[in-house]
């Protein structure tokens, strides 16, 4: 690898570290003590992360509480917003309606809205730390679709998304809410699953 | 939950970041996000490039040494990678490359299994006339089977790492 020391020119600086407790003393080892004397918060780095608002679709489940335990590490260290979205769907409330009989639509499609609120709200309380700001909304309508509007209208940085393993049919033949959001979102996704390989502690 | 004291966060656990290149313009810009990342929870960067050859030049073409191309092709591969890696600037962080034979999702996925990678940053493809048939459909492969976290980035999107 290259020993270039510390130039203007680099193309990633470090800004700051809150990590560097646990940091590898490999990568030091072999240049002076530059790092240490003088802080590189004066020059301008060429590339920085500047991650304000990050949305995470909620659909209740275990895997959109492992997003959110990511969405909200990724808020402490980068002091961003969290919005929990969550897509009160349509289709599935006609499904639940017919069986209920022709009136009961409007009813359950608000009760379901008043469920989901209370419900989003509890998770955000569960799952991020006192300090993260955050936000909650709820929509009516198709999922994936709402989920990328929404990213755009609030100009999200980053949406922070579970996919889930079980399919149903539906979702073979359009592809997961998941899939569809990697697909059109106007921003990076970031997705986490159910059982895999994790780097923050859940 | 761990038994720290609440003010204190757990450590992110971010050691290895697994970034595809296929040598395309979007490719390389899963490099962008993964250089900030890298350097913030010091984590390595493995480069990986899948040569497909198996797969586009079948052994009908007559004539064609194909032993040798194949071998040109992982050498050109890694020469590409290595100046991308001599590109990056190396001394706040380590990086390594990869070469592989295969079907592109299918090693990547497999690399991070076997290396132990927390996070693939990739890139959709920016074929924009044709992106309803070819979009990206390594990456959503590799969404549907990666066994870490997956940030996928694109071309001509709303950015969080200033450029």
């Amino acid at each position: 690898m290259v020993g270039a020391g510390l130039s203007g020119a680099s193309l990633w600086k470090r800004k700051e570290s809150r990590m560097s407790a646990e940091t590898e003393t490999a990568a030091a080892s072999g240049q002076e003590c530059t790092e240490e004397s003088s802080p590189v918060s004066s020059e301008s780095p060429a590339f920085s992360i500047g991650l304000k608002r990050i949305l995470v679709p909620v659909d209740f489940s275990q895997t959109c509480r492992k997003a959110l335990r990511y969405a909200n590490r990724f808020a402490e260290i980068y002091g961003s917003t969290v919005m929990l979205f969550h897509v009160v769907d349509l289709t599935d409330i006609e499904r639940i309606s017919l069986r209920l009989g022709p009136i009961a639509q409007e009813r359950v499609e608000s009760e379901a809205v008043k469920h989901a609120q209370v419900l989003t709200l509890q998770m955000a309380d569960d799952e991020l730390s006192a300090g993260v700001p955050r936000e909650c909304e709820i929509l009516r309508g198709v999922a994936a679709n709402g989920i990328v509007e929404k990213a755009r209208d609030w100009n999200a940085d980053l949406i922070v998304t579970g996919v889930h393993n079980e399919r149903v049919v539906r979702h073979a033949i359009l592809g997961s809410t998941a899939e569809r959001i990697v697909r059109h979102a106007p921003c990076p996704v970031f997705v986490v699953r159910d059982k895999e390989h994790e780097f923050i502690e859940t | 939950m761990n038994a720290t004291d609440s003010t204190t966060a757990p450590p992110i656990g971010l050691k290895r970041i697994l970034v595809p290149i296929d040598f395309s313009a979007c490719s390389k810009k899963a490099l962008q996000y993964a250089g900030p990342f890298a350097e913030q929870f010091h984590a390595e960067v493995v480069l990986l490039h899948v040569s497909s050859l198996n797969y586009m030049v079948a052994e009908g073409f007559g004539g064609i040494d194909l032993p040798t191309l194949r071998e040109d092709l992982i050498q050109d591969a890694e020469k590409q990678l290595g100046e991308i890696l001599g590109s990056l600037d190396s001394d706040q962080m380590t990086a390594s490359l990869v070469v592989r034979e295969g079907r592109a999702a299918t090693e990547i996925v497999d690399l991070a299994k076997s290396e132990n990678i927390d996070l693939i940053v990739m890139s959709t493809h920016g074929y924009s006339n044709i992106k309803h048939v070819l979009l990206g459909s390594v990456t959503e492969n590799v969404v549907r089977h990666a066994p870490c976290p997956v940030l996928v980035v694109r071309e001509n999107e709303h950015e969080f790492v200033e450029t």
